[in-house]
């Protein structure tokens, strides 16, 4: 090996194996030029290591910590596929869609009985059940909703993350 | 801290312990800040790395793997948030301003008999804002915060190969920009 190929392990030196260090050790013992490039390299170490001793601390530790614990305690903000997710599972996603549903029958009902050309008694009477049936059904997903709601009110909490949310309601319904 | 104690304190953190991950913020934030502070050199933009970094962690501490420590994947992240920094052009002009070699410095440097430890020090710290990337990365990690080998590998998925060569050159740009000073107050 040449002087050359020492060059990275006398710079690297805490860095290297028992074998490389012992390895270099015998090679410095014969060349003059390398050990005075070695003292070069342990002086500007040393140094560094005096920069290194030299602590660098947050000049306001306490305020640090302070306003990370804030920054977590803040619900994050919801990803969009996971709110969409969440209302498709939801009892929420019913309720909307038979009230919109409803309001299509009703809108649709109005309009047939506007045109008494086109009237026949037994469709409309066909029609108003299914508009009654509807506005039951609407009820129903909107009381079940709001029942949900109070038993899933405790879960909610400005403190606790979505996931805790999801587990907390999850328990719940089981 | 502990390697038991702080598993133990990340599991908590995970269940949504608010406490036991104030426990984790206050042991690391030090180590944190300090990292931080080497790469950018200002107070206040270390402390919003800080803040953003242990944020990022509580999102992601459910990922935590617990084969590495806590220690290593913190400097992950304050490393990249830093380096960010860096490259935003956030940094103030000042500080490229004043990049060595200032001359003011220089010529402060050769009129006096002897080099001033302070100076010295400075100096290795411009010397060190003009290293690459990794070089950069590698010294701060490794000469400054004296991380271990192992660790410094670990935090930058570097191999011992290749965080070796960046030291060296890191040690080596240092070095010889050091003698080109001595050489100029010896003129
Ligand atoms: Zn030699």
């Amino acid at each position: 090996m040449s002087c050359k190929d020492y060059e990275q392990n006398i710079y690297t030196y805490p860095e290297l194996s028992a074998k490389e260090r012992s390895h270099l050790d015998a090679h410095l013992q014969n060349c003059r030029s390398c050990l005075t490039l070695f003292q070069e390299v342990q002086q500007t170490q040393q140094l560094i290591n005096q920069i290194a001793e030299e602590k660098v601390i947050p000049p306001h530790a306490a305020r640090l910590t302070g306003s990370i614990m804030s920054k977590i305690a803040q619900p994050s903000k919801r990803a969009f596929g996971e709110w969409i997710i969440e209302l498709l599972l939801s009892k929420r996603s019913k309720f909307a869609l038979s009230g919109l549903s409803s309001v299509l029958l009703f809108v649709f009902c109005f309009q047939f009985f506007d045109d008494p050309a086109q009237f026949k008694a037994s469709q409309a009477s066909s029609l108003t059940n299914s508009v009654i049936l509807n506005a039951k059904l609407f009820r129903e997903n909107f009381s079940r909703h709001k029942e949900k709601r109070t038993l899933f009110a405790d879960c909610r909490s400005p403190f606790q993350s979505n996931q805790y949310y999801l587990n907390c309601v999850k328990t719940k319904l089981k | 801290m502990d390697p038991e104690t702080e598993l133990n304190l990340i599991r908590k953190s995970i269940d949504g312990d608010h406490q036991a991950f104030r426990q984790l913020v206050e042991s690391h934030q030090g180590l944190a800040y300090s990292l931080a502070y080497r790469f950018t050199r200002e107070e206040k933009e270390s402390e919003d790395i800080v803040q953003e970094a242990f944020v990022k962690l509580w999102k992601n501490l459910s990922r935590y793997n617990a084969q590495y420590r806590l220690k290593t994947w913190l400097c992950k992240i304050v490393t990249n948030l830093s380096l960010d920094y860096l490259k935003s052009g956030r940094k103030k002009k000042v500080m490229s301003e004043n990049n060595f070699p200032a001359k003011s410095m220089i010529e402060r440097v050769v009129h006096e008999d002897e080099l001033e430890s302070e100076e010295l020090k400075s100096i290795v710290l411009r010397l060190a804002e003009q290293l690459t990337e990794k070089q950069k990365v590698v010294f701060i990690l490794r000469d400054l915060e004296t991380l271990s080998s192992e660790e410094v590998c670990q935090t930058l998925e570097m191999t011992p190969g290749n965080m070796k060569s960046n030291l060296y050159h890191a040690r080596l740009k240092i070095k010889d920009g050091l003698q080109k000073i001595y050489k100029t107050k010896l003129i």
